[in-house]
């Protein structure tokens, strides 16, 4: 077998080095991307926790002298459980993988660093300051370039697998050999496949150990076949339109028309078909009913008998005003509810429907499973978001009973208030998620098998 | 060079692949553009519906006092403009909706790009990017042969050999390859603008006929320098891989490092930092909240001379509400300052990609088309200036009503209905065409330049035409 000839002979070959070099290139980008991106997140975080850390520190100083009974000579000190809680409101990063720097995912559009929000405002949101321009273009992420430009180093690879010898005279002499040409052919192939994709990985794993200094196997090599089977699937399709066509510059126009529909028109119609662009409008909705539920309506004694009995103190401790206000706000949450549950699940229906519609197509497959292994897919967020949820309550929990009472805070308080709890890890896709690649890549096999059959 | 211009234009409009290739761009800019138009439609019902419950909630809120309204605030839905549908730029990530209330400014939020799915990293299906994106693609894929082809099949040694002069060869192929561009490319314009009419109930000649010259300059670049690569390179592979990695490098590679390049360039503050500023320095100034503020007595001080009174209780106005206005006209400056330190920046970034289009025409077009379909970032900021302004109008009137209408210490001071109805609802008159393009002449500039070397190329290339 002539594996070695052909080995010795891609080896020396200027134009596969060259494609090899601009796949370094693409990952040294990528790379410096995600770590730029990375790095930006850990300078916002290290701000706002130094920038919290001086007010808790601030707000301590202040509660000593109250404490003292010397604040109200100096300034009026903040005592009241209500600032106490907007000050000590903590900074949450979201925790992702440690191969977050490879994906974006949706942390373009939903913020990774977000800050508690008022306990008894249960409307608060958080959006961090982001470029519009830079969220417009997108970021050269490594998905970004192993989705879209991968394939085109694939292309560029196999285009002249057959025509090439047809073109420069070597054909015949290719067919009076020992072997057959379609064995030739796809040895040549699949040397490219595994030569390109072992370059792949290795500077994979190079690059994560530089950027991240310890490499997460399991996930490194879930990655890597993900990507070597998105990479499969490229080489068989150039496999089976180059086995049809002698001349190599109608092989390109051919693969770049499958390459921009499988990988640009297809998922921007999905994403189209699929986005509802209303809902953002929608939420303005839910906001004006919250809003005109609490303007018209008026604290019963039965609702705030009902929060009083949630902060475990006796009927009629409460202060009134106090009270009336927090109940009503609970109300008016509680009817707007199933509109802002509708709102979420839409949300979690549109992905799913995505996946459903656009599974099949390997772009959209790998780019979804990129984004998980990264930690930063929809679900990730949603998580993030639950977890948000919960600690908000918690410090809600915390605060209400000293509200409702109208207690005077001290530094000895500042102790109890709870700590976040741990969030919990994004694990990544599972092997199986990955089916529709797999499938995918098999049935292309059996095509290409029945092609080259055909050939014969 | 009329008959090279023919037999160039008919070679190329008689091949199957492009009417293939043209019925699919049209279907596909046909389809884009009534996505793009019922979604308009759609958002702009919406805009509609909820300006008039904002308006509602306005006029129809509870007797109380006019600073506890600007507390309660109200919203403020950015409008659509009249070609959203064709290039709705960066629109998608920045806000529709600002709240505006006493004391803060806050930021455009409820941004369109958060319900979509994870696929938009790839873009925004609109007739805006199947004309930046996939057009110079297949206007490609049909010019890369003009020389090339013809050299390798020995065409081009019998057509100079025939007496053509290489000039009128070069010019034919040019005048016909760009012609087949447009034959390619003006049907879907055609079906895009016939839908338009039917949905639109007025359209701005003006800028459509701006969008069409510089749609027009970038066709003619692409075409142009793919006529140039093909007549400098041997084989029409090679032709062809080189302008497909210009047309990658372009759309997808320059713009995302650009981009990347700018924000680490001109850095945006952390939201943290930002709020820590402003906290800071609006504890700096007067607070209108704090009867002990040292310079709410500096203030009641001035107030006192004015009104020639001794004490606070003699006064004919609301301190408290001067005091009031005092701090939001502070916090007003405050707030104009930092919000433009960021807007500055974004404006920095803005700049270095409008000047790092010479490296890429699609970038050129980019900013051409955004900004004459008024969803730029020039036009946002213009936008959010207004409500702000609008936002400060709004307080200062509420705050002046309880200057003028109550007296210092008077909680149970409270208006009415027709008093909110009084207040005018905003009103945002968008820039003119003149106003809209003043930032991104030199894109067009830039586009027309890109054309002209590509033609000027070919032109010089004529001189040492070999067979």
């Amino acid at each position: 077998m002539n594996v070695r000839s052909e080995l010795r002979i891609l080896m020396r070959d200027r134009q596969f080095l060259g494609i090899v070099g601009f796949l370094a290139l693409i990952l040294a980008v990528a790379f410096w991307s995600g770590h730029n991106e990375q790095s930006d997140l850990r300078r916002r975080a290290q701000v706002a926790q130094s920038v919290s850390a001086e007010q808790v520190s601030t707000l301590q100083q202040n509660l000593r002298l109250a404490d003292q009974g010397l604040g109200d000579e100096i300034r009026p000190v903040p005592t009241s459980p209500s600032v106490l809680a907007a000050t000590t409101n903590p900074y949450v990063l979201k925790q992702n993988t440690r191969l977050a720097l490879t994906a974006v995912g949706e942390a373009d559009v939903r913020p990774s660093l977000v800050r508690l929000g008022d306990p008894f405002d249960p409307t608060w949101t958080y959006d961090e300051i982001v470029s519009p321009l830079a969220l417009a273009s997108g970021r050269f992420d490594l998905a970004f370039g192993v989705v879209v430009l991968l394939p085109l180093l694939v292309i560029a690879l196999m285009f002249r697998l057959y025509s090439g010898d047809h073109e420069a005279g070597t054909r015949l002499l290719l067919e009076s050999g020992q072997h057959r040409l379609w064995k030739i052919l796809a040895i040549r192939a699949s040397l490219k496949y595994l030569l390109f994709t072992g370059s792949l990985g290795g500077m994979f794993f190079l690059g994560v150990g530089l950027t991240t200094g310890g490499i997460p196997l399991e996930e490194c090599l879930r990655w890597i076949t993900f990507c070597g089977t998105y990479i499969l699937i490229w080489f068989l399709i150039c496999f089976w339109v180059c086995l049809f066509r002698a001349a190599s510059g109608s092989n390109i126009a051919v693969l770049i028309s499958i390459w921009a529909l499988l990988v640009i028109v297809i998922p921007i119609g999905l994403n189209a078909w699929v986005s509802n662009p209303e809902e953002s409008l929608a939420k303005l909705e839910v906001a004006l009913e919250y809003r005109g539920v609490l303007e018209h309506l008026e604290a019963t004694p039965e609702m705030i008998a009902s929060l009083e009995a949630s902060a475990g103190i006796p009927p009629g401790s409460a202060e009134t005003s106090t009270a009336a206000a927090l109940a009503m706000r609970q109300f008016a949450i509680k009817q707007v509810r199933p509109q802002m549950q509708g709102l979420q699940a839409q949300a979690i229906a549109r992905e799913k429907q995505l996946q459903r519609l656009g599974g099949w197509n390997p772009a959209v497959s790998l780019n979804a499973l990129l984004a998980k292994l990264a930690g930063r897919d929809p679900e990730s967020f949603r998580r993030f978001e639950r977890y948000l949820s919960q600690e908000h309550a918690r410090r809600q929990a915390f605060f209400l009973k000293p509200r409702l009472i109208g207690a005077r805070m001290s530094e000895r308080d500042l102790a109890e208030i709870p700590r976040l709890g741990p969030q919990e890890e994004p694990s990544g896709p599972a092997w199986r998620e990955a089916w529709p690649l797999g499938l995918t890549s098999l049935i292309l096999l059996g095509i290409v098998g029945l092609g080259v059959r055909r050939q014969l | 060079m009329k008959a090279i211009f023919k037999r160039e234009f008919i070679s190329l409009v008689a091949d199957g692949r492009f009417w293939i290739a043209c019925c699919l761009f049209t279907l596909l800019v046909g389809l884009s553009t009534a996505i793009s138009l019922k979604n308009d439609r759609a958002m702009e019902h919406l805009r509609g519906g909820a300006q008039h419950d904002l308006r509602h909630e306005w006029v129809s809120q509870t007797a109380k006092d006019p600073h506890s309204a600007a507390h309660f605030g109200t919203y403020q839905v950015k409008p659509g403009t009249s070609l959203s549908w064709f290039d709705p730029g960066l629109d998608p990530f920045l806000g529709t909706v600002n709240f505006l209330e006493a004391h803060v400014r806050s930021e455009f939020m409820l941004r369109p790009a958060r319900d979509s799915t994870s696929a938009r990293h790839l873009g925004y299906l609109s007739p805006a990017f199947l004309l930046q994106v996939i057009a110079p693609l297949l206007i490609i894929l049909f010019c890369f042969g003009s020389f090339a082809s013809d050299r390798e099949s020995g065409t081009l040694r019998l057509t100079l050999a025939s007496g053509v002069h290489p000039a009128a060869l070069v010019g034919g192929k040019i005048v016909g390859g760009l012609a087949a561009v447009f034959a390619l490319v003006l049907p879907s314009l055609g079906v895009s603008g016939i839908m338009m009419m039917r949905v639109s109930e007025e359209i701005d000649l003006a800028r459509l006929g701006l969008l069409l010259l510089g749609y027009g300059f970038y066709f003619a670049a692409i075409a142009s320098i793919t006529l140039w690569v093909s007549s400098r390179v041997l084989k029409s592979q090679s032709a062809l891989a080189i302008m497909i990695s210009f047309w990658i490098g372009m759309t997808f590679v320059v713009p995302r490092t650009i981009s990347d390049m700018a924000a680490a360039q001109h850095p945006l503050p952390s939201k943290a930092a930002f709020a820590q500023k402003i906290a800071e320095e609006t504890r700096q100034g007067i607070d209108g909240h704090d009867p002990q503020d040292a310079r709410r007595e500096e203030l009641l001080e001035r107030t006192l001379r004015e009104y020639g009174v001794q004490r606070i209780e003699e006064l004919p106005v609301n301190f408290d509400a001067i005091a009031l206005q005092a701090s939001e006209d502070y916090t007003s400056e405050l707030y104009q300052r930092e919000f433009d330190r960021v807007a500055d920046q974004l404006e920095a970034q803005a700049q270095i990609v409008r000047t790092t289009a010479v490296l890429a025409p699609f970038l050129a077009i980019r900013n051409w088309s955004m900004a004459v379909s008024e969803s730029d970032w020039a036009h946002h900021r213009r936008y959010a200036q207004a409500v702000e302004k609008y936002r400060q109008e709004l307080v200062r009137r509420l705050n002046t009503d309880m200057i003028q209408n109550s007296r210092t210490g008077d909680f149970g001071y409270v208006v009415q209905q027709d008093f909110w109805e009084s207040i005018p609802p905003m009103t945002y008159e968008g820039p003119s065409v003149r106003a809209s393009i003043e930032d991104v002449e030199s894109q067009l500039g830039l586009l027309a330049a890109w054309a002209l070397l590509g033609i000027v190329g070919c032109l010089r290339a004529s001189a040492r035409l070999r067979p």
